[in-house]
């Protein structure tokens, strides 16, 4: 008997082993998968895309979400108070969120507004200030 | 396309002369799977090395062979082991896809150990469990070196030395030249001698 001979007759052995020490689980399966298929029918979906088209539906359904809050911005809760109270002015909205809390809101912010040396700098000659 | 093929290849083996093996005197088709199942299932687990696909590439074989019934009872092994084989083919196919695209990182992560129950000293007074142990281990050896294996030399080696198929219906089996199965046979000894030097 030449080497081959023995290293297959070898690996035969201890194949035929292995089909003796097979699981009953995975006995059971093929006896029950065996009687599935004789009767003529196909498995249930793999494992990998049993949940395929739960989770399309449901990015399906946040992308429709997501779409019709992007093409209309103003339908949150905002209408409801926009509805009962006027919109701050730009300057009420600036007092509000940048005031220190050493500044007078009365003069110091409402002087952005009307501080008239902005507009004799808008007229002035532009040559005659970089000179001076 | 594989369908395609695999018909092709179930048409060839239906014409060919077949080789005597231990399901081939199956009176029925259902005799026929129940003898070939665990041999079925140990190679497509020596392929996939994932116990439920396995399972399913088995019973998608089975299910297959159903359109074979009416023909003679010899020629069920050969096609039966062509069909399964494909479906091995496709089955890593798409895993392969599957793991590639959609999670790279989890390639390797459910691949199963080898299926084995230690037989129950009081069902068989004889058995050894030592023994039993050993004979696992070996075999999760041999099953570690075929996995390694390339394909091709994996089946070849597997249908013409564990399934005993000759050249000829091994050729057919894999789709390829008699040539073929000679040259991955012996590249496929080769290998699995020197990783197994225990069994030379």
């Amino acid at each position: 008997m030449s080497t081959d001979d023995r290293f297959d007759e070898a690996v035969r052995a201890q194949h035929a082993r292995s089909l003796e020490h097979l699981s009953p689980r995975v006995r059971a399966q093929l006896q029950q998968r065996r009687r599935t298929a004789l009767a003529g029918q196909a498995r249930a979906a793999s494992r990998g895309w049993r949940f395929a088209l739960p989770l399309a539906a449901a990015a399906a359904v946040g992308a429709i979400v997501v779409g019709v809050q992007l093409r209309n911005p103003d339908s949150t809760t905002a209408p409801q108070v926009a509805a009962t109270m006027p919109a701050p002015s730009v300057s009420a909205r600036l007092a509000h969120v940048a005031a220190p809390a050493n500044v007078d809101e009365n003069t110091d912010y409402a002087s952005l507004d009307e501080s008239p040396d902005l507009y004799v700098w808008l007229a002035s000659d532009g040559a005659t200030l970089a000179m001076e | 396309m594989l369908q395609r093929v695999t018909d092709e290849f179930a048409t060839e083996l239906l014409s060919a002369e077949t080789a005597p093996s231990p399901e081939g005197g199956a009176a029925t088709l259902d005799a026929f799977l129940d003898g070939i199942g665990p041999r079925a299932f140990r190679f497509a687990e020596l392929g996939l090395r994932h116990r439920e696909d396995a399972l399913d590439a088995v019973q998608d074989a089975m299910l297959k062979m159903l359109g074979y019934r009416d023909r003679p009872a010899p020629e069920w092994t050969p096609l039966f082991w062509s069909i399964l084989r494909s479906r091995v083919i496709d089955v890593q196919r798409r895993r392969t896809f599957r793991l590639r695209w959609l999670r790279p990182q989890m390639a390797h992560e459910d691949e199963d150990a080898i299926d084995w129950t230690e037989i129950a000293p009081s069902l068989h007074p004889g058995s050894d469990p030592a023994r039993s142990h050993e004979n696992r281990e070996a075999y999760a050896r041999i099953a570690a070196a075929l996995a390694a294996l390339p394909a091709r030399q994996r089946e070849a080696f597997t249908l013409r030395v564990l399934e005993q198929l000759d050249v000829a219906t091994t050729a057919r089996v894999m789709g390829c030249s008699e040539g073929s199965v000679k040259t991955h046979l012996f590249r496929a000894r080769e290998t699995l001698q020197a990783q197994l030097e225990e069994f030379r």
